[in-house]
């Protein structure tokens, strides 16, 4: 099953992530188990109503966020609060280390995105990914998920960093192998 | 939240999803990496982009230091003509600018009530569509004129051609009518140009430098205070004009700490003495000025005695600053200043400020202030009026003949709420906090809420984006182009080029796509027939034989300098007159007093005392407040209070206290900073702070807000700029109002009632005008206005905020 190998689930994660679509809002309608998806979610009536929901919620989390964004999905606020370019740069300098260069969309993220973040472990060997994991996703993403868990007002985005944690916790731990 | 999910173990989950969908979402977008190659030695990958900073609006030459795609630190250009390597706080800041988290990085909508702040990320093209037609149904229905829009900087040129092709022409910006308007205006009608920006003072030469109210060094223009320290250093005799002790009174030989509002009457008794003491510079009056009989009239009633009654300073100290500058002249640097929307009465401060240069024969002359340079460059966009572009007036009235830069914001204010049917429907915000730059800020909540359709591009979720209907988020001064700077303000004049240091972030855009994506929605894209901002500037410097990538290797281009008058140059002014105007026959056909004239400013109730306001040298208005290295630095704002005043009311240096108006609008609180260094009848607030919007973490309600209490403000004649210190506090703590002593009480003898104003009559008939003949007299008047075809082919058609180099035609030879 495609889904299976650790690369595939950081992948799946990260997409999940970003920006609501349609294809989202199919997924959360299907049978599928989503991690934060439930019963709340049949509440819109309406495709349209559910993603117009998600995407204010995904907006105000991950994007710009009023009346807070006090769970910022950037590493370099946990990590490096003072200097956020010494710790973007070190993910960059560690990737290259990997002989992995940042491109394309990803150079228009911040690199220490929590969705960038997850996108690059799934492009990296296993045990790259597990150093580069443990650096920099394991070493802070409980800290936000839990700041997450407070901020968010529908289920599905604590959902999905729950099940980010497990698997960074699985990569850490070689259990994913 | 609910919290009635479960956790589960995603790698199990993730099998009971259906595949196809799976593999739609893990394969959406582009792949994130590409395969690189191991460094051997940190640091030997980073590369150096020069740039120009935009930290605030002197536009430094930088470097920035890139690796990786990622930027890593900024640094002054050593080879830049501007800063030559030097750099200040706020520019090495930019990196905070360029990472923070709080930036708009997608088009937002507004889902919620205005205000709310809720929001929903959009494509552009649902926000580009939603802004096209909400111009073109206010438009449609209620004619172009029911548009605003609130330009800033540079890149407000591409928005203003789109506003033009529209035949929109209503725009009201910041930096003219609350900050240079009047100085601009008085320097025009004086000298026939502004004093240019960077103001053209000859600090490397002077040998006496005066400055009102100007506090360099907090007022932090890089290059400008380096200038300033060396001739302070060389032993130029500083005298600085102030109520507060500041940076720049610290290092003053004579500081006079001038009873607020009464700065003409100070400037009145300087040129009284002048001319009393035979002063000033007969051969250069005489050669170039027009109305000196008038000027010594109204200045005749100025000596020392009544100047220090008016100014609460001492005559002696009054006649020494008059000698100083007279026995320096011409070397003498009259700085003009750049905030100067004071009193009501600004404009003719800074013509007095302008007479009194020309006076010292320092006007093009060596320690002066110099002449400017221009370059030619290409022109920017294409030439609106060949497009078929027409002007259409507003109907809002033009009521103020001698200002040049938009309207007014308090009648555009006032055209916005408005019952009638004609009225301001939409306004376009660039770059624009209208919250904290633009006086009345209750008032504009309401404009805000009652317009029919609100846009805005900025780099950071300001207070107004609360409001806005559609949010379009901008790059960054180090992820774009802009037009290139033609600073002819400079001894060896340059051409500077901003360029991008790294890739656009987010799906951040530059002005110029922005601009060109809505023409063409509006079907008036012909004015940005160029692909991209690039190909613009690139054909820019091919009209002068150079090209984007040639300039992009350094970043500048040199030109040659003609800076002072010579015995073969003579000076014809953009004047009326063709000659420096002393006496203004344009403002007494105007009903304006055709010389400065002293008249008093409204004076603190009982209670309540005087608000000053000006700058912080770690931040630039509001633009900075979110950055975390510069809030770190000036986290806040005390308010400045004479040590007097604080021990009649009991308050300790630190102590927290509030502000508030006479509006009963209270912000704070903030630390006292208790100091003899600022007058008992005045208290002095930094700009900037005071935002309340969580969407800004760093910001949010950081110390208080000077804007707010600028509820009031006193309009400036000629040139409608607002007057902002006409606004008085009382001090609050634990919920009471402080008895705060008056200035008689603690000394200060109250001002003597000026009720019987000089009236001037001109003294003889004007000379033949040598003027250019489309400027013939007040009648018809009107100055330069920066869209005409451009004689000297500046390229500043466009240029909203540059336009002033080419008001002087020197002409070569006898």
């Amino acid at each position: 099953m495609l889904l299976e190998t650790p690369q595939d689930s950081y992948r799946l994660l990260a997409a999940l992530l970003a920006r609501p679509t349609p294809t989202m809002v199919r997924l959360m309608r299907s049978d599928a188990e989503l991690p934060g998806n439930g019963s709340w979610s049949s509440e819109y009536a309406g495709d349209d109503l559910l993603l117009e929901a998600l995407s204010e919620e995904h907006t105000r989390l991950f994007v710009n966020g009023f009346p807070q964004l006090s769970a910022s999905p950037f590493a370099a606020t946990y990590l490096d609060p003072d200097r956020p370019e010494q710790a973007i740069s070190r993910i960059a300098e560690r990737l290259h280390a990997m002989s992995l260069a940042p491109t394309g969309e990803s150079l228009s993220q911040r690199l220490d995105h929590v969705q960038s973040l997850l996108a690059f472990a799934a492009e990296l060997d296993p045990s790259d990914r597990r150093a580069f994991v443990e650096e920099f996703l394991a070493s802070w993403l409980p800290r936000y998920k839990d700041k997450l868990e407070e901020a968010a007002n529908l289920p599905l985005y604590p959902g999905l960093l729950g099940a980010a944690e497990d698997l960074i916790a699985a990569t850490v731990s070689g259990a994913d192998q | 939240m609910n919290k009635g999910f479960t956790r589960r173990d995603f790698l199990k989950v993730s099998a009971s999803l259906p595949l196809l969908t799976l593999v739609d979402l893990a394969q959406a977008g582009d792949p994130t990496l590409r395969p690189g190659l191991p460094s051997r030695y940190r640091g030997t990958r980073a590369t150096a982009t020069p740039s120009l900073c935009e930290m605030c609006f002197w536009r430094c030459g930088i470097l920035g230091k890139r690796q990786d795609g990622q930027l890593l630190a900024i640094e002054g250009n050593p080879d830049h003509p501007l800063n030559q390597g030097r750099l200040c706080a706020r520019g090495l800041a930019g990196t905070q600018l360029l990472y923070d988290p709080d930036r708009l990085k997608y088009p937002l909508v507004r889902v919620g009530e205005r205000g709310e702040g809720r929001w929903r990320r959009v494509s552009w093209d649902e926000a580009l569509d939603r802004i096209a037609a909400g111009l073109r149904d206010t438009i449609d229905t209620h004619g172009p004129d029911s548009i605003a829009y609130f330009p800033h900087g540079k890149s407000a040129a591409y928005f203003k051609t789109l506003m033009q092709q529209l035949s929109a022409s209503v725009y009201s910006s910041a930096s003219f009518g609350q900050c240079r308007g009047p100085r601009d205006t008085g320097y025009k009608l004086t000298f026939g140009m502004p004093p240019g920006s960077p103001e053209r003072t000859d600090f490397e030469f002077a040998d006496a430098i005066l400055l009102v109210g100007s506090h360099l060094g907090e007022n932090v223009h890089t290059s400008h205070v380096r200038d300033f320290v060396q001739a302070v250093s060389r032993g130029a005799k500083l005298i600085v004009v102030d109520p507060r002790y500041s940076v720049a009174a610290s290092k003053a030989d004579l500081w006079l700490p001038i009873r607020p509002g009464t700065d003409i009457a100070l400037l009145l008794g300087l040129m009284h003495c002048l001319i009393e003491e035979n002063l000033y510079d007969h051969d250069f009056v005489q050669k170039n000025c027009e109305g000196f009989t008038e000027l010594k009239q109204a200045v005749a009633h100025a000596d020392p005695r009544w100047t220090a009654a008016i100014t609460n300073l001492p005559s002696e100290q009054i006649v020494e600053a008059a000698r100083v500058l007279g026995r320096a002249r011409p070397k003498t640097v009259i700085h003009p200043g750049r905030f100067t929307a004071w009193y009501g009465t600004d404009t003719q401060r800074s013509r007095a400020l302008a007479i009194l240069t020309a006076l010292l024969g320092a006007w093009g002359r060596r320690g002066g202030m110099f002449l400017p340079s221009p370059m030619k460059l290409g022109g920017l966009c294409c030439d609106t009026k060949q497009a078929g572009v027409t002007k259409k007036a507003s109907f809002i009235p033009k009521r103020h003949p001698f200002s040049d830069e938009g309207y007014p914001y308090q009648d555009v204010l006032n055209a916005t709420l408005s019952d009638e049917e004609q009225r301001i429907k939409l306004w376009f915000l660039y770059g624009t906090n209208v919250l904290h730059s633009m006086p009345s800020a209750q008032r504009t909540v309401e404009a805000l809420k009652k317009l029919d359709f609100v846009f805005m591009v900025d780099i950071l979720p300001t207070e107004p984006a609360l409001y806005a209907d559609v949010i379009l988020p901008e790059a960054t001064y180090l992820e774009r182009y802009d037009t290139p700077i033609n600073v002819a303000s400079a001894k060896q004049p340059f051409i500077a080029l901003r360029q991008p240091i790294v890739k656009a972030m987010y799906e951040t855009r530059d002005p110029y796509w922005i601009a060109k994506q809505l023409a063409e929605r509006l079907d008036v894209a012909g004015c940005f027939d160029c692909d991209t901002i690039a190909d613009a500037i690139d054909r820019q410097f091919s009209e002068i034989g150079t090209s984007i990538a040639e300039v992009a290797r350094t970043g500048f281009l040199h030109g040659e300098g003609k800076p002072y008058l010579g015995a073969n140059r003579r000076p014809r002014f953009r004047t009326p007159s063709g000659r420096i105007e002393l006496y203004s026959r344009q403002l007494a056909a105007a009903g304006l007093d055709p010389v400065p004239i002293y008249r008093q400013t409204r004076q603190a109730p009982e209670g309540y005392v005087r608000l000053l306001s000006g700058r912080s040298p770690y931040h630039t208005f509001t633009r900075t407040m979110n950055n975390a290295w510069l809030a770190e630095m000036a986290p806040t704002n005390p308010v400045w209070l004479n040590d007097r005043v604080a021990a009649a009311v009991a308050l300790s240096d630190g102590d927290l206290v509030e502000l508030e108006n006479e509006d009963g609008i209270r912000v704070g609180p903030v630390p006292a900073k208790v100091t003899p260094g600022i007058r008992p009848d005045a208290v002095f607030l930094a700009h900037g702070w005071g935002q309340h919007s969580s969407a800004l973490r760093v910001a949010d309600g950081k110390g208080a807000s000077a804007n707010r209490l600028l509820s009031r403000f006193e309009e400036d004649p000629e040139s409608g700029a607002t007057g902002l210190r006409v606004n008085f506090i009382r001090l609050i703590r634990n919920n009471q109002a402080l008895d705060i002593p008056s200035a008689q009480e603690l000394g200060i003898p109250p001002e003597p009632e000026t009720t019987e104003l000089p009236r001037i009559e001109p003294a003889e008939p004007p000379r033949p005008s040598t003027a250019v003949s489309d400027e013939t007299g007040p009648a018809g008047w009107e100055p330069p206005v920066i869209e005409e075809p451009d004689p000297l082919g500046l390229g500043l058609g466009l240029d909203l905020e540059g336009s002033d180099e080419g008001g002087l035609i020197v002409e070569e030879g006898c």
